[in-house]
């Protein structure tokens, strides 16, 4: 088993001005995007937020594993879309754009695929530039400053540490167990490579745990961070201005109904079936991509 | 590791699971969450069918109690968003629903002694999962999940079911297998935790997979044809 398929966790290191933001400021965008994505239908604000947050993944010099990262919704979306068209999460009246076989195809169906489209890839890519423009312990230092409980601060920072621990525990398990002669896929290896993971695991538990207890765990006082995360004049305009425009969005479109122009834009038949062909075909073709790649790989 | 009771004994306290000192419980939620994380991981690595990302979810909630679950829960879901974006965020709440009746079943119920009493504990989990997750997925994702059973989603409305309908009818099907399964991949792995954690829990002893594995088959044709049946209906009703 090889290790190479890492999660997209790495916080890729660089120094570009979105580096340099303070992640509270970074934290204030990513909340006010998932918000704002999900306080409007309007497609036009939903696609200019997601290119405005791949703008700042280019500029953060983070393109490649961004791209890498966002393959995740090309099954997601593509279902999304095929679904959408056949059953519309909107109230009826629908308008039939068109039908392949048994299957209805509806245009609002489309409108509002393309809205839950926007509001996915919006918040997806905002918080992935997030992701892989912050130090992990810059963003638990500054939520400790907002007085988020240590313990909880604690508990979600060694999570992130654990998680390559164990990646890289599965691989040796896996390893060990192949060399004795065990099946590397398929139900019946579940029980020799979950177990021995996860006592491992749960077992090291006594060891971090005497560890803490040893350091004075929960013990009163004031507690230091070596990396020190300053606030300047320019984080709290970003945080700020992020604050602003987004709650008015926001605002703005709840008075006006979610905004949605699902009666402005009419799709025209032959574009919804082109478009649900495609989108059905690229679900089909990336499952069964998914299952030959699986079985043909070594 | 036989010096972990010397750590336990500074922090006694009245109720009897209090016993675990607060940094064991401390270490545990996190390594419970990561567990979470890669028991996904490691089933898609396996190429199974299944998800296996709530074993975690499930042994904390036995071991430590539903709510310590219930923490792992919102904790995995916090934690994967800061991995892959914030979409998976709502479905905390399927975690926690999960954790607390694996929790309180175990724990309250007694639904842990015997093997046919915990596979009906891991059916329930598997049907409450399925009515909290199915609209979840329905608003935020429009009723995809970006994996095979969106085909059979498809089909069902093809067929003439709802969306919502058709979401929980697919939905359930991967949601018995994974849970059912899930469940007792955490019985064999609370069975091989030390003693000092698991000593007055009231769980039945793991039994070899295979025999889950064809009672999971059978439950799952099983629902199948009532499903597609409920979706046949609905279609010819409307």
């Amino acid at each position: 088993m090889t290790m190479t398929t890492a999660l997209p966790i790495a916080m890729i290191p660089g120094d570009s001005v979105i580096h340099r933001i303070n992640p509270i400021a970074k934290l204030v965008w990513v909340v006010g995007y998932i918000v704002l994505a999900f306080s409007t239908q309007n497609i036009f604000i939903l696609a200019s937020m997601a290119v405005f947050a791949f703008l700042l993944g280019i500029v953060a010099g983070v393109l490649k594993p961004l791209l890498k990262a966002m393959i995740i919704l090309v099954p997601i979306g593509s279902s999304l879309l095929a679904l959408q068209i056949i059953a519309p999460a909107v109230e009826r009246p629908w308008t039939l754009a068109g039908s392949i076989g048994p299957l209805s195809l509806y245009g609002d169906g489309l409108y509002y695929g393309f809205v839950l489209l926007g509001r996915v890839v919006a918040s997806l890519i905002i918080a992935l530039v997030m992701v892989m423009t912050t130090h992990p312990s810059d963003l638990f230092t500054s939520l400790a400053k907002l007085k988020m409980p240590y313990t909880l601060n604690f508990m979600l920072a060694m999570t992130l540490q654990l998680i390559p621990v164990f990646q890289r525990e599965f691989g040796v398990i896996m390893s060990a167990q192949k060399s004795r002669g065990m099946k590397g896929t398929g139900f019946s290896a579940v029980l020799p490579s979950f177990v021995p993971v996860f006592v491992g695991a749960i077992e090291r538990v006594q060891q971090l745990s005497i560890s803490l207890e040893s350091r004075g765990f929960g013990s009163d006082g004031h507690k230091t961070s070596y990396r020190q995360v300053r606030v300047r004049v320019r984080d709290w305009i970003i945080g700020g201005l992020g604050a602003v425009l987004i709650v008015g969005l926001s605002v703005y479109s709840i008075i006006r109904g979610t905004w949605s122009l699902s009666g402005e834009i009419v799709f025209s038949g032959a574009f919804v079936t082109t478009l649900f062909a495609i989108a059905a075909l690229t679900f089909f073709g990336f499952i069964a991509f998914t299952i030959i790649y699986g079985f043909t790989r070594k | 590791m036989s010096t972990a009771p010397a750590a336990a004994t500074p922090k006694k306290s009245k109720t009897a699971r209090a016993k675990l000192p607060t940094t064991l419980i401390v270490t545990l939620v996190p390594v419970c969450v990561a567990l979470n994380i890669v028991g996904g991981y490691i089933a898609s690595a396996l190429r199974l069918p299944v998800y296996l990302d709530m074993i975690g979810t499930a042994i904390s909630a036995i071991v430590l109690g539903p709510w310590w679950g219930a923490l792992v829960g919102v904790l995995t879901n916090t934690g994967s968003a800061l991995i892959s974006g914030p979409v998976s965020l709502p479905f905390a709440i399927v975690n926690v629903v999960g954790a607390l009746l694996w929790g309180y079943g175990v724990r309250s119920w007694g639904l842990g002694r015997t093997i046919p009493k915990f596979f009906l504990l891991n059916v329930i989990v598997a049907v409450a999962c399925t009515i909290v997750a199915a609209p979840i997925i329905v608003l935020v994702f429009g009723g995809a999940t970006g994996n095979g059973a969106d085909a059979l989603t498809g089909t069902f409305l093809a067929v003439g079911q709802n969306l919502v309908g058709s979401v929980f009818s697919s939905n359930i099907l991967t949601s018995l297998a994974d849970k059912i399964i899930g469940g007792f991949v955490a019985l064999a792995i609370i069975e091989a935790l030390p003693k000092s954690l698991t000593a007055d829990i009231d769980i039945v002893k793991a039994t070899p997979l295979k025999g889950i594995l064809l009672a999971v088959a059978g439950i799952v044709i099983g629902v199948l044809i009532v499903v597609v049946f409920l979706a046949i209906t609905a279609g010819s009703g409307s």
